[in-house]
């Protein structure tokens, strides 16, 4: 069966600097993947480009096993796509701006009348629903953008910057609908903030002068990983031959960030510690988690 | 999917002030020079030379032509440069249409606005049913060429709309591609040479045979072909649209 979302040899190279590179990889449901990267690597460029805005230079996309080149009218039915910024009709209402959008996706009737209240119901747009758009908050905009791409029940969500300018509360709300979206459909998630893909994604995808550079989980296979800070340290090699531990990395003289390998005990490592007189003073977790990897790769 | 651009294009214009204000200012000049024409006719012991309806036609439809010259370019210049620059443009980029169903609804929706401006000289005749006898034959051809206009220069604004991502600037291209139009066969002090090209491409020589009551094929052809051509330039430049970010 063919993936969700598979990306072959993707280029695109409207001058003489490519902005995307030989990018591949795929996309299923089940869990929303993040899309990161410095300004200018390429973000906004990739999705414009998998949501048939942009036309590759060379590769494909295949959207459910179709080829969004050869068939970009089923393949464009497939996805639902929101800009950044979602430009959005100030003269409208919010209702007749997403029945308006959902004409243009070839809904009529009562299915156009069902979707528009469905995506005002999932994105918590019904009391506003008779508001000039022009009038909605950055947070409600950010909504109705959304919105405007869950109308035809698409399989694939591709979201440019959901949270970009919004206070603290209201990005709270959209990372919930996002998290609520993403359950069960495939949702590819350009952004800035590393702790939203964290909170968020399962898979992250990191780019870097338009070329991706990782592709994996947003967490690691392997153990938990622990700050160690010693009053008299051993030579690094001391610790990485306690039972239990996988990989040391000393961060100072007397501090290391240590991971245990899968399924290790650290009440063990804490044990060990203390009994070999190491002045233990510190034992806290320290997962490295995206940023880490995120200024190793994508900076 | 092209009904659904259509209706919005319309509210869109309909929605702008500018569009009030052009209407306005229209009829207004042309009802000053309605007045006028009328006067010309109704004074006592001035017999007139021509009949009205050929002085309503040259003069009020006349003036209608020029008038649509210089709000189409107005009207249309944000069709597609003003989505283009807010990047609105995407969401039909990414919506499962053809570039050629984008530009009929960009195209007929803008359209249908501009044309009422076509309404304006013979709602003004109509006025003068209960008081002249004027040959309806004559206005409903000024009518049709007059519509015809219409047709041409809402498609150079929306080609000329659709070569940059600023309508101001796509606005003057369409001005001056209009006025070159008007002045290509424009000689001073040489008399008129008929029959070739530059007489051929300007828009009021095909305009004129309507003002004078007359419903020639070649004039149509001329208003369909070169509308139609500029279509298909525009319908390049939307079906390019993904090759630039």
């Amino acid at each position: 069966m063919s993936p969700l979302l598979e990306v072959r040899s993707l280029s695109f190279r409207p001058g003489p600097r490519p902005l995307v590179q030989d990018l591949s990889f795929t996309l299923e449901a089940g869990g929303p993947t993040g899309l990161i990267g410095l300004n200018g690597a390429g973000k906004t460029t990739t999705l414009r480009l998998l949501a048939g805005v942009l036309r590759p230079t060379t590769g494909s996309i295949r959207v459910a096993g179709l080829d969004l080149a050869r068939a970009p009218l089923e393949a464009k039915a497939r996805i639902g796509f929101q800009p950044d910024p979602p430009a959005l009709p100030d003269d409208l209402r919010v209702s007749e701006y997403l029945a308006h959008c959902a004409g243009l996706r070839g809904l009529r009737g009562r299915a156009l009348g069902d979707a528009c209240r469905q995506a005002l119901e999932a994105c918590g747009l019904g009391a506003v629903r008779r508001r000039l758009v022009g009038r909605l908050s950055q947070g409600m905009r950010r909504r109705l953008g959304i919105a405007q791409a869950l109308l035809h029940a698409p399989d694939l969500l591709l979201l440019d910057e959901p949270s970009a300018g919004l206070d603290p509360a209201q990005a709270a709300e959209i990372r919930a609908l996002i998290a609520a979206l993403g359950r069960s459909r495939g949702l590819l998630l350009s952004t800035h903030l590393l702790h939203e893909v964290e909170g968020l994604c399962t898979r992250v995808l990191i780019l870097r002068d338009g070329r991706l550079v990782h592709a994996g989980p947003v967490r690691p296979a392997g153990g938990e990983v622990f700050k160690v800070g010693l009053r008299r340290p051993p030579p690094e090699q001391a610790l990485r031959a306690l039972p239990g531990v996988q990989e040391t990395e000393r961060l100072h003289t007397d501090c290391f960030r240590v991971r245990l390998a899968p399924g290790a005990d650290p009440a063990r490592l804490a044990e060990a510690l203390v009994g070999h007189g190491w002045g233990l003073r510190e034992l806290s977790p320290a997962d490295p988690g995206l940023e880490r990897l995120f200024l190793d790769l994508g900076a | 999917m092209t009904a659904v651009l259509f209706r919005r294009e319309v509210r869109r214009i309909l929605l702008s002030p500018l569009y009030w204000g052009l209407l306005a200012g229209q009829a207004l000049i042309l009802a000053w020079v309605f007045l006028r024409v009328v006067e010309a006719y109704a004074t006592p012991g001035a017999p007139p030379s021509a009949p009205l309806t050929q002085g309503l036609c040259l003069e009020v439809f006349g003036l209608a032509g020029a008038l649509a010259l210089l709000a189409a370019p107005v009207l249309t210049m944000g069709i597609v440069a003003g989505e283009w620059r807010d990047r609105s443009y995407d969401l039909l980029a990414a919506a499962p249409l053809t570039p050629g169903q984008i530009l009929r609804g960009k195209y007929l929706g803008a359209l249908l606005p501009l044309a009422m401006g076509s309404l304006i000289p013979v709602t003004l005749c109509l006025l003068l049913t209960p008081w002249a006898r004027l040959d309806w034959g004559w206005i409903a051809a000024a009518t049709l060429g007059l519509l015809g206009v219409h047709v041409l220069f809402t498609a150079l604004g929306l080609w000329s709309s659709s070569l940059t991502r600023r309508p101001p600037l796509a606005a003057a291209l369409a001005y001056g591609l209009a006025l070159l139009s008007s002045l290509l066969n424009h000689r001073p002090g040489l008399a008129p040479f008929h029959g070739d090209l530059l007489d051929w491409l300007t828009w009021n020589e095909h305009y004129l045979p309507f003002l004078q009551g007359r419903v020639q094929t070649p004039d149509l052809a001329y208003f369909l072909i070169l509308a139609g051509l500029l279509l298909a330039l525009a319908w390049r430049r939307l079906a390019r649209y993904g090759e630039r970010p």
